[in-house]
């Protein structure tokens, strides 16, 4: 995963904090990594996220009107597909299996703490995407193969078949372990 | 450039057409950090990075503007203006210091907001508490304002459980979340929580980061923090030396409790258990049927128990806080001498000698909260009759309800050497008090009423005075003169109530 290889579309990570000059910095410590968007409210990085493509959201927990913690709230009632990392004040050492967010960073972000996490949820994002398509797809082959048509709406696995998600994914499951860069 | 601009005290760096340096003159080689090698270098790889590169963009385009941006590797905010003629100048000001103090007055202007908000809410809540008038409502009242304001995200009602130290949740409002399930599970699992050391010392006891709070169970601290909660204030209910419950108040900020909100919240809780204080004593007023209770007490620790050689009887009990006074009527000594023998007690404040006589006497006695029939008061009993003698003493009180009898008891009998000799349920003797306020509340205006119950609850009626005639009235938002206008009328028919039930009940004034 070369950073600057200019032939293939780069993720876009959009970058949110009240402070214009911290939310700055970190763009500028990202640059060449992604494609790199700055908003100074959670409204504005809702407002983007709905008009724009957004891999990797670095949020900020603690802003003044709509904090971190209700754009979180908003963008899973969206089912938004993308990364979030939840950027806090403070460090209590916990994983984040069962945080509502894929990752924590703590005030202040060096630059290479910044494009490691965003790095590596951008390889996480690319193995899920994948990993969902080759998995609903393999399904999809095999009770197409094995099945007669008019009977799958019987059979229990022609009713998984008829459920299966398309391209949404599921924010608690276990795609984490997948997700680590080789 | 010429010697004027090199000595400007804003900065100026001058550029050729084509966007080459010329020329930098001082204040601007130190507002950009850069030594005055640049000449011949272009703009773009002088002007430090910033996110929108408006500088190197403002000189390609040639355009005469003002941009104003934040440059991360300096630190600073640069206001730059471009000027075209025979060269290209920027002019170049560091702007830091306005961004500093705009946020500086947001900062202190949202201060201010949350200070108004809260001294608001805090009004309201004391407001609403006079009025609750059970502890369900007390409980709801307090989550209910607390739980649902922007500023903070959660809050719970804990009480005591009766018999035990447990706690049980009564209320809860607001963004409970992952957090208030864990605390839940603490209280089942009785798991050391700050809301129990707050119930414990009687003190608000403030958390904050939550996260990283060692003394708070982890498992709390994960949902506080997947919750996005940082803050934590618990406050205990407390009235006298008795602690009711507590409120567990949780907020996202990180120093979301100063010790200003600290004290407020600590005036809540005492309001608060005031008004559970006075529930308890108004359900034994309202009641029709009250559990009488006989209690034998042969401790000497107990003052009355130990008053010795003389009988003496109970005549009256005044609660007063702290303490109360208790009036007796001896018989075989001399007051006096009773009054000797009690003011060395420990529990003893003061001896006043009414009546004294050789054969007896009467007496007032101040004891404190400690004592028995301070804990009986304390908990909401009415002492009906007290007999003394060389052996002990033996009480008859009146207790509300069955879970506060065990309560009572319980309070008594862990400390003092005490046990209940007999226990009966029976009906309110004479005129109930319901059928008394009925009658009092068709005399009385609704104007007449809330004065009276507010200087009671304010206990106005105290002596000395908890509150004063001005602080009452501003809490009814009338004048002083207009509040005792009002109850002199109440006081009056509450007494005609009183003393001539069969007057007539037209008096509307």
């Amino acid at each position: 995963m070369g950073e600057s290889d200019s032939s293939q579309p780069r993720p876009t990570a959009l970058i949110v904090d009240d402070e214009k000059e911290v939310a700055d910095a970190y763009a500028l410590r990202l640059r060449g990594l992604c494609e790199i968007e700055t908003v100074y409210s959670g409204r504005a990085a809702l407002e983007t996220i709905d008009d724009e493509e957004t891999d990797v959201v670095l949020l900020d927990r603690h802003m003044p009107s709509m904090s971190g913690d209700d754009v979180l709230a908003a963008l899973a009632d969206r089912e938004y597909y993308g990364r979030v990392v939840m950027v806090t004040a403070i460090d209590p050492g916990f994983d984040v299996l069962d945080m509502p967010f894929d990752d924590y960073l703590c005030k202040p972000l060096d630059r290479e703490d910044l494009r490691a996490a965003v790095r590596q949820q951008t390889v996480i994002l690319g193995y899920e995407t994948l990993g969902e398509y080759f998995s609903v797809e393999s399904k999809r082959r095999v009770i197409a193969a094995e099945v007669p048509a008019d009977e799958r709406d019987q059979h229990a696995a022609g009713k998984q078949f008829a459920e299966l998600p398309d391209g949404s994914r599921d924010r608690s499951g276990g795609c984490r372990s997948w997700g680590q860069p080789p | 450039m010429d010697g004027r601009l090199a000595r400007a005290p804003i900065g100026v760096l001058e550029l050729a057409h084509d966007g080459t340096v010329r020329e930098i003159n001082d204040r601007a080689a130190a507002v950009l950090e850069l030594d005055s090698t640049v000449a011949g270098r272009s703009v773009g790889s002088v002007f430090p990075d910033s996110v929108d590169a408006s500088v190197p963009r403002a000189v390609a385009d040639l355009e005469e503007r003002t941009v104003e941006e934040y440059y991360p590797a300096l630190g600073r905010w640069l206001e730059v203006s471009l000027v075209d003629g025979e060269s290209v100048l920027l002019y170049i000001e560091d702007v830091s210091e306005r961004h500093d103090q705009t946020r500086q007055i947001e900062r202190l202007r949202n201060d201010l907001d949350r200070l108004t908000v809260i001294d608001g809410l805090i009004s309201e809540i004391l407001g609403e508490l006079v009025d609750a008038s059970t502890r369900a409502e007390i409980a709801e009242t307090i989550c209910r304002r607390l739980g649902e304001t922007d500023i903070y995200d959660f809050a719970w009602v804990g009480e005591r459980e009766l018999g035990d130290d447990g706690i049980v949740a009564r209320a809860a409002a607001g963004a409970t979340g992952r957090t208030f399930e864990r605390i839940e599970a603490a209280l089942t699992a009785d798991d050391p929580i700050p809301e129990a050391r707050a119930i414990e010392t009687g003190e608000p006891t403030i958390v904050q980061p939550l996260g990283d709070a060692a003394a708070v169970p982890e498992a709390i601290r994960r949902a506080a923090f997947a919750d996005g909660l940082q803050s934590l204030l618990a406050v205990p209910l407390v009235h006298g030396a008795s602690v009711y419950g507590v409120v567990g108040l949780y907020a996202a900020d990180r120093d979301a409790f100063s010790e200003r909100e600290r004290a407020s919240f600590e005036t809540v809780g005492e309001m608060a258990g005031f008004a559970v204080n006075a529930t308890r004593h108004r359900n034994l007023l309202l009641s029709d049927t009250v559990v009488e209770l006989r209690l034998g007490i042969d401790d000497p620790a107990d003052p009355l128990a130990a008053a010795g050689d003389a009988t003496a009887s109970i005549e009256g009990v005044v609660s007063q806080s702290p303490g109360l006074l208790c009036y007796l009527a001896v018989e075989g000594v001399s007051a006096s001498t009773t009054g000797d023998r009690l003011s060395t007690h420990e529990g003893t404040e003061a001896v006043r000698i009414i009546d004294d006589r050789s054969g007896g006497g009467s007496l007032e006695v101040e004891l404190d909260d400690g004592t028995v029939l301070g804990r009986l008061l304390d908990r909401g009993a009415t002492i009906k009759t007290g007999d003394i003698d060389p052996t002990g003493a033996e009480l008859v009180v009146d207790v509300p309800t069955e879970g506060d009898v065990r309560r009572l008891v319980d309070a008594v009998t862990r400390e003092y050497d005490a046990s209940v000799l007999a226990k009966r349920e029976r009906d309110r003797d004479a005129t109930t008090t319901r059928e008394l306020r009925e009658a009092l509340d068709d005399r009385l205006t609704d104007r007449q009423r809330t004065a009276l119950k507010t200087a009671f609850l304010a206990e106005y009626f105290q002596s000395p005075r908890e509150s004063t005639a001005e602080e009452v009235a501003q809490a009814l938002d009338i004048t002083g003169p207009t509040l005792l206008y009002h109850l002199r009328a109440a006081q009056r028919k509450l007494l005609t109530e009183v003393f001539e039930p069969d007057a007539d009940r037209n008096d509307r004034r």
